[in-house]
């Protein structure tokens, strides 16, 4: 710079300035303190925006904790105490519309997450908490639009739109819509993603309650045949019970291991579906690739047993009002000691089917006389199901279509599924 | 300076050094910015008012912020704070309050609206920028400790000391400046609220007064700029947001009209209140003024402790309400506790606004009407949110009389126009029923209280123009032009022969015969008589003075048909017509 001055030194030049023109200088002055006014705020707004931030996530935190806790209503306050913070925050609005939701107050909930639909209408979660509300209030219709919004907001995230799709199947089934129910379980059992943990087993239990054992039992060894799980094997065992098909409720009953947990079916039930199962398979005179003497000497086993349970119990029972139950035992004396005797029956083959049909017959009528059947009558019983369609019936045998002894024991098992 | 030891100012080298500065960076100047230098009063008022946008802006951003960080620190950060800091906070806050407003910033109490008016028709456009601190550090310490008061007077104020300021460092024109500062109570309040339309329609409403072209550039450049700044460091998101809905048939609107009825009630006895109580505290010994705001707040305190939702400002308050949080009964306890809470505050000389509490009680008080309209009509459409928002435009119209702005103003905090219809019918009536049972508005109130008589825009818009229809009425019908001429001339009191009236294709004059000058100057064929201008019915009185200038009497053409005479009108109808219709003074 020098001693002297300079008339090229810029200073000189901006010295100029305020003489000629003070205004647009002072503006000039005035921008520059504008700018740094900027910066300034943008450090502080960014600093409070960091510690509103901090105080909301601790808020949520705290919320989360009490939800999970179940205390909805420390969940709730604490989930609005966040958003005093971050007012705009759709994941805070939506945890304090579950904690409404879960303290009780519908109505509370309802309102921020309409807010939030409208803000984003295919958000999958805010359709599937509206479902559920509207559900919990009986608003079947609402509830449907919702589930199909949450299946449909879930279209990126198939996990998450396979449990929609799940509890919507599960709606269905609890408002007694088992066809849409078994709808959405098909379309469901179609499109598993890879990789999902039991899905089969969730998929067939909705299928169970929408009373769509075939397909039930389909996905349970869907299941099966990746896992071999106690719960599934006794699942599967007992539905192929309820469908009648004994060799398969045996093979998987046989499989399910003793005390283990967390099986939905009582143990006691489980071994009564498995023995009965089990006397069904060697007792059953209708079997396929039986030889005639097998068949035969089945037959007369049947009718001992049918005739034996009549006898036992009509000496408990008054004379008068059961002279048919009578009638048909002393029939079925008879023709064991004629017709229908092991060696006829060996002779004459085609005797066998109208034997056994009278059997079940009077199984059924003795089940109206004198109780659930137990044991080998049991069998019996559940037999005549079993070939319901395969035996035509005889004009005796009103009751041959009913399928099991009500409040049998194996009945009452196979509730708890 | 000191950059340049060697010259000394006004030395001849000095002189010499900036005239060659000049001559270097004349040209550079020229070139680049010839276009705009020097700035012009006119372009420079409307820079000014971007700058002072920015400016007001970025205070609003701080003085919120300032607010919040008080809040946390003094109640902490949960909605129900423990008892100690309940009672504590705003009692000791108060008292702090108190001897700041006393000794350090006497200007902060009152309202910023009548304080912007009175800068703009007392004090040329004068506003303290002590009163700009003063108001920062007051209202951020009393809101921020719970005091029931809100932040959009307070940034009204600051945003119009800031504009004052910069018009006076500027050295604007007097006239100018005086205009600056509704300019910066406009971009104040678009900053605090979030919503330019609504702050532009209320400093025309309620602090300007006029839609005059000059000011409204400005106020409208200087809204947008504070906005943008406020959104760019707070967001850009609605103060609120409602569920839409729709009005399933027409005579739900009746629902609203029962909200506009009852918010008027409550609008009325709101302002009662503060007339009533307010005048009373402030004619209490001088030195129970340091204990006022203490004990406003200590009882604030104590409606906290079970209604902490009404201290502070209470937005995320509303935002529960818009969201159905409540049942009625609680919105109406809400309501009670606020307009009490918000009483005590202000009537002991908190500095802070009543924005905000307005807007709290009316979306409370909407929300209770919805609640038990719900009740009784089932089939009714709007939720109770839509009739707390409903509610915030009604009392918002009803008690601080800006029936314009509140429409607006719900649709700007809402960032939804679904509610217009039932806003417009509520506030409406609210509107008419706080007019019909208060005469004075609450700013006008204040400011009479405050021993300031200032111009009442409430009055100015009920104003009655007086027109030449006006005084064609008291001259009465007349058959013929010649006859309307004459009768003109006998209430003028001229003779008649000076003056004559003829029609042709520009219409009907009056024309006057001219003297020739006494010294003979008179040039050769000089025209010998002139001719009158001319009015129409529509005119106002004052606007027919100016044209009419020296002439007695004139003649009111049809606008359509300049050859169809409506009437001649003589100057004293005129002043007949302003004798007639003067209020009694």
């Amino acid at each position: 710079m020098g001693s002297t001055p300079s008339t090229n030194h810029p200073s000189n030049a901006f010295l100029y300035l305020p003489k000629r023109y003070p205004r647009e200088s002072t503006l000039l002055l005035l921008l520059a303190m504008l700018a740094a006014l900027f910066v300034i705020t943008g450090f502080v707004t960014k600093a409070f925006h960091q510690k509103e931030a901090g105080i909301a996530l601790d808020w949520f935190t705290r919320g989360n904790a009490a939800l999970e806790a179940g205390k909805a209503r420390e969940a709730r306050d604490d989930f609005r105490n966040a958003l005093i913070f971050e007012p705009q925050n759709a994941e805070y609005q939506l945890h304090l519309a579950q904690a409404l939701a879960a303290y009780g107050q519908a109505e509370q909930a309802r309102g921020y997450l309409i807010n939030l639909l409208n803000q984003s209408p295919a958000d999958g979660q805010v359709n599937l908490e509206l479902a559920r509300l509207a559900a919990r209030d009986d608003r079947i219709s609402d509830s449907i639009h919702y589930y199909h919004g949450a299946i449909y907001g879930f279209s990126e995230s198939p996990t998450q739109g396979l449990n929609a799709r799940l509890e919507f199947a599960q709606f269905l089934v609890d408002v007694g819509d088992n066809s849409q129910a078994e709808g959405e379980l098909t379309a469901l059992a179609a499109n598993v993603p890879a990789g999902a943990p039991n899905i089969h087993s969730r998929i067939a239990d909705l299928y169970v309650r929408a009373e769509a054992l075939n397909r039930a039992l389909a996905e349970y060894e869907v299941d099966l045949r990746s896992s071999e799980d106690a719960a599934t094997l006794a699942k599967a065992g007992a539905t192929a019970y309820r469908l009648a098909d004994f060799k398969r409720a045996e093979e998987y009953l046989s499989r399910v291991p003793e005390n283990t947990a967390n099986i939905p079916l009582k143990p006691e039930d489980l071994r009564s579906m498995l023995q009965i199962s089990r006397m069904i398979i060697s007792a059953d005179p209708l079997a396929a690739n039986l030889s005639n003497a097998e068949r035969a000497h089945r037959t007369a086993l049947a009718l001992i047993q049918v005739i034996a349970r009549v006898s036992e119990c009509l000496t408990h029972l008054p004379a008068k009002g059961s002279e048919g139950l009578r009638g048909s035992l002393d029939r079925a004396r008879y023709m064991h000691n004629s017709e229908w005797s092991e060696r006829s029956l060996l002779e004459s083959p085609d005797r066998v089917h109208p034997a056994i049909q009278y059997v079940f017959d009077l199984e059924a009528k003795a089940d109206s006389f004198c109780g659930p059947a137990l044991g080998m009558n049991l069998a019996l019983s559940m037999m005549a199901r079993s070939h319901a369609s395969a035996v035509p019936p005889t004009n005796a045998s009103p009751a041959v279509k009913r399928p099991v002894a009500e409040g049998s024991a194996s009945e009452k098992g196979l509730s708890g599924l | 300076m000191t950059a340049r030891p060697h010259v000394t100012e006004g030395s001849a080298d000095a002189v010499a050094e900036e005239r060659r500065a000049a001559q270097q960076l004349g040209p550079f100047l020229k070139k680049w910015f010839g276009w705009a230098l020097p700035l012009g009063e006119p372009q420079l008022f409307m820079l000014l008012a971007v700058l002072i946008g920015l400016f007001s802006g970025l205070g609003v951003v701080l003085f919120r912020i300032a607010i919040e960080r008080t809040q946390i620190l003094l109640l902490g950060s949960a909605l129900h704070p423990s008892t100690v800091r309940l009672l504590l906070a705003p009692t000791l806050t108060g008292l702090v309050v108190a001897v700041l407003v006393i000794h350090v910033f006497p200007r902060v109490r009152g309202s910023g609206v009548n304080q912007t008016k009175a800068a703009v028709y007392i004090f040329d456009g004068y506003v303290p920028f002590v009163t700009v601190i003063g108001k920062f550090i007051t209202c951020a310490l009393a809101i921020g400790s719970g005091q029931s008061l809100g932040p959009e007077d307070p940034s009204l104020q600051i945003g119009a000391g800031i504009a004052s300021k910069m018009g006076r460092v500027l050295k604007l024109s007097q006239q100018k400046i005086r205009m600056i500062a509704p300019v910066g109570a406009a971009a104040g309040l678009a900053a605090a609220f979030n919503a330019p339309i609504s702050a532009v329609l209320f400093v025309i409403e309620e602090v300007v007064g006029n839609w005059s072209g000059g000011v409204l550039g400005a106020v409208i450049l200087s809204a947008v700029s504070s906005v943008l700044v406020m959104r760019q460091f707070l967001g850009t998101d609605a103060l609120f947001r409602v569920p839409v809905f729709r009005i399933q048939h027409p005579t739900e609107l009746l629902g609203y009209v029962v909200l506009g009825i009852v918010g008027g009630g409550a609008s009325v006895l709101f302002i009662q209140f503060i007339a009533y109580a307010r005048p009373r505290l402030r004619r209490l010994p001088r030195w129970t003024q340091y204990f006022q705001p203490a004990i406003a707040g200590l009882l604030i305190g104590m409606i906290g402790l079970r209604a902490p939702q009404v201290m502070g400002a209470g937005y995320p308050v509303i935002d529960w309400a818009l969201h159905d949080q409540f049942a009625w009964n609680v919105l109406l306890a809400l309501a009670a506790c606020k307009i009490l809470a918000t009483g005590l505050s202000f009537v002991s000389g908190t500095p802070g606004g009543m924005f905000a509490p307005t807007l709290f009680i009316g979306a409370m008080i909407g929300g209770a009407v919805g609640g038990v309209e719900h009740l009784l009509v089932h089939h009714i459409s709007g939720s109770v949110g839509t009739f707390a928002l409903v509610g915030m435009g009604t009392l918002f119209a009803g008690f601080l009389r800006v029936p314009i702005t509140s429409v607006f103003m719900v649709i700007e905090l809402s960032g939804s126009y679904s509610a217009i219809l039932p806003v417009m019918i509520s506030n409406t009536i609210a509107y008419l029923i706080s007019r019909q049972y208060q005469k004075t508005s609450l700013f006008d109130l204040l400011a009479r209280q405050d021993g300031m008589i200032l111009p009442s825009v409430e009055e100015m818009r009920e104003r009655r123009t007086l027109t030449l229809e006006n005084a064609m009425e008291l001259t009465g019908k007349a058959p013929t032009p010649e006859d309307m001429f004459r009768s003109a001339l006998e209430r003028s009191g001229i003779a008649g022969d000076q003056y004559f009236l003829s029609g042709g294709t520009a219409g009907w004059r009056v024309f006057r015969r001219k003297d020739a000058p006494e010294d003979g100057t008179g040039a050769l064929g000089a025209p010998r008589v002139e001719s009158s201008p001319y009015l129409y019915p529509d005119q106002s009185l004052a606007e027919a003075m100016t044209i009419m200038r020296d002439w007695p009497i004139c003649p009111i053409i049809n606008r359509a048909d300049p050859q169809a005479l409506e009437g001649v009108v003589a100057l004293a109808d005129i002043l007949r017509v302003y004798r007639d219709t003067a209020p009694d003074v």
